[in-house]
């Protein structure tokens, strides 16, 4: 199981450069903001201001250090992966809420010490704006949402290779979900990229050429983005397929540690797209000298929740970071932002809850009255009935194969697999522990061990007389 | 042309917009025969009601400064500039500047002040009055 502590280590290697390069530019003043609060210039004077700094500073080192020591238990927990599982979830949780905090604070020291001194930029109460000519011709320049015939097809081809069992040394047709995630994400791509075109464009400066300019290259690189986002997918679910489907071993590590390489290529894109436009509207408007600053500060609470009830727009770009944010005040907004820490709390619910069960729950196996056997485990519960078993032994290997469905840890294998030169197999057993049933029914094979081997060879020998006398 | 609305003033917004719209014609920041944004686009990107729009373009039709085609949408009026050329004031707007006169001349104002005033505000407009025997030259879609 070290690839998945290499995983976790991934992880959190990305968490904190990350939080850290989102989160440390904010302490310098840029685009006419500091914390992701508007000031004039000549605030940054303020000695205050200074101290806000320091400490913004001081509290993300002591942060950072901290939750780096909270890893420790991850280590302590070795000899139990399901609760290093449980404990890294929990440090996910805690270490994202832990991180803003100091950014909290500084946001809300720096709007603070805004109102006392009054300082206010652009136009002080509300007003809606919008350029002519930029609003008419913002989309002018991108790629037309009818190129994502490309990804749609490759995502097609995708399912139509799966579903033929095309892939060379595929068993069956259980990679179709997996192949269908190119689909799904072109898909997804797609309404991402109509919603951001559908998006209002910007009044950057009080010249209409600034403003036609910087809305129409910022929707043209990002066409760009959506569009190779959705080839790129594909590309990906590709190589997850010849991870998942190939006999052979040495082969499978390649292509599954080739996708998780892969995983880099989407992100550094979208690193760049955001980092290419910001660039190019620093750049214009510091030398256009017109730029249209407004005050919009009390729309973002927190500094990066977006929340204005005169806003119809669901998605605006963020303020700091890469990227888009929900309007919550809109009801799909607040649905989509809801929805979308929902769904992670959830997973991150049942990866825990599954790795608890695994941790504490064993299958069990009980033969019953009407001669049938039960074997039950959550989730991969099974039954069968005796007459049906072609063949009972007691055998001292398993041999290698790929997982299904379940779980595959160091400890155990429990769920649905594919067997080599036996076929679909359903496995309750604990790893290289010696001996395990092999039950032959019609259709699969079925493996099943104890804990300890006198436990096994005692429900062999059951099972066995079982068997005999039906026979 | 950067249109700016306020939610907070007594003026609806079909006539902000109206307002805005024809000082952009008559400043030049909006060129004889330059398209506008369609009515949807506009709603949308100022957050209001596609019948508010509507009524702003509806209006600015039934006045002549734009025109609306069912294919192309609606565009400035490209021979605005060269038929404007009259010396009498139509009837609505003498009736608002005896309205305007009056106001000023209440508050202080006398013949002169009035007119320089009148005067610098021309001068703005320069974009479009003064130069309104080449404003064929403009019909380009900016």
């Amino acid at each position: 199981m070290i690839g998945l502590h290499i995983v976790f280590a991934i992880t959190v290697l990305i968490l904190y450069s990350a939080f850290l390069m989102v989160y440390i530019p904010q302490a310098s003043y840029r685009s006419g903001m500091l914390f992701a609060v508007k000031l004039p210039p000549d605030a940054m004077g303020h000695p205050e201001i200074k101290s806000v700094q320091d400490r913004f500073r001081k509290e993300t080192r002591q942060v950072s250090l901290w939750t780096a020591a909270a890893l420790l238990p991850y280590v302590l927990l070795f000899p139990w992966m399901g609760f290093q599982v449980v404990y890294f979830m929990a440090w996910m949780a805690g270490f994202t809420i832990v991180m803003v905090r100091p950014f909290q604070e500084a946001f809300r020291r720096t709007l603070e010490l805004k109102r006392r001194e009054d300082w206010f930029v652009g136009p002080r109460k509300r007003v809606m704006q919008v350029d002519l000519r930029a609003a008419r011709r913002k989309n002018e320049r991108s790629l037309s949402p009818w190129l994502f015939l490309i990804p749609l097809s490759l995502g097609a081809g995708l399912i139509l290779v799966a579903g033929l069992e095309l892939i060379p040394g595929s068993r069956d047709s259980a990679l179709l979900p997996l192949a269908s995630m190119g689909l799904i994400l072109t898909l997804v791509m797609l309404g991402l990229a109509l919603m951001f075109r559908r998006m209002k464009a910007e009044v950057y400066s009080a010249d209409s050429e600034v403003n036609l300019l910087l809305n129409q290259a910022r929707r043209r690189s990002l066409s760009w983005m959506w569009l190779l986002l959705a080839i790129l997918e594909n590309g990906h679910v590709l190589l997850l397929l010849l991870a998942f489907s190939g006999s052979n071993e040495g082969l499978q590590t390649v292509w599954f540690y080739s996708s998780l390489a892969f995983a880099l290529v989407p992100t550094l894109l979208i690193y760049r797209t955001f980092r290419s436009i910001r660039k190019l509207e620093e750049d214009v408007l510091t030398s256009d000298g017109g730029a249209v600053y407004s005050d919009d500060d009390e729309y973002w609470a927190n500094g990066f929740t977006y929340h204005n009830p005169q806003d119809s727009r669901i998605m605006v770009p963020k303020r700091f970071g890469i990227g888009a944010t929900f309007n919550t005040a809109t009801p799909v907004g607040k649905s989509l932002y809801w929805g979308a820490l929902g769904l992670a709390g959830a997973v991150m619910l049942s990866v825990c809850a599954l790795m608890l069960i695994s941790e504490f729950v064993s299958p069990s196996m009980e033969i019953a009255e009407q001669r049938r056997v039960h074997i039950s485990y959550p989730m991969y519960s099974m039954s069968f009935n005796v007459v049906d078993v072609q063949e009972l032994t007691l055998v001292d290997g398993i041999p290698s194969g790929s997982k299904r469905s379940g779980e595959a840890t160091d400890k155990v294998l429990r769920g649905s697999f594919s067997l080599d030169g036996l076929g679909k197999s359903n496995l309750y057993v604990y790893k290289n522990n010696p001996p395990y049933i092999r039950v032959k029914l019609k259709e699969r094979f079925v493996f099943f061990n104890e804990r300890d081997r006198v436990s096994t060879e005692e429900l062999f020998r059951q099972l066995q007389s079982v068997v005999v006398n039906q026979k | 042309m950067i249109i700016t609305l306020d939610p907070d003033s007594s003026t609806p917004f079909y006539e902000q917009l109206r307002n805005q719209i024809v000082l952009g014609i008559a400043t030049g920041q909006l060129e004889p025969g330059e398209k506008l944004p369609t009515v949807r686009q506009l709603a949308e990107e100022l957050s209001m009601n596609p019948m508010t729009v509507n009524k702003a373009y509806a209006l600015m039709k039934q006045e002549g400064f734009i025109a609306i085609d069912r294919r192309h949408g609606a565009k400035v009026k490209p021979q605005l500039k060269a038929s404007q050329e009259r010396k009498e004031l139509p009837p609505r707007l003498e009736q608002e500047l005896q309205l305007l006169i009056a106001e000023a001349s209440i508050h202080g104002m006398d013949r002169e002040g009035f007119q320089e005033a009148c005067g610098r505000i021309f001068a703005r407009m320069a974009g479009g009055i003064d130069q309104d025997t080449d404003s064929t030259e403009h019909q380009t879609d900016g």
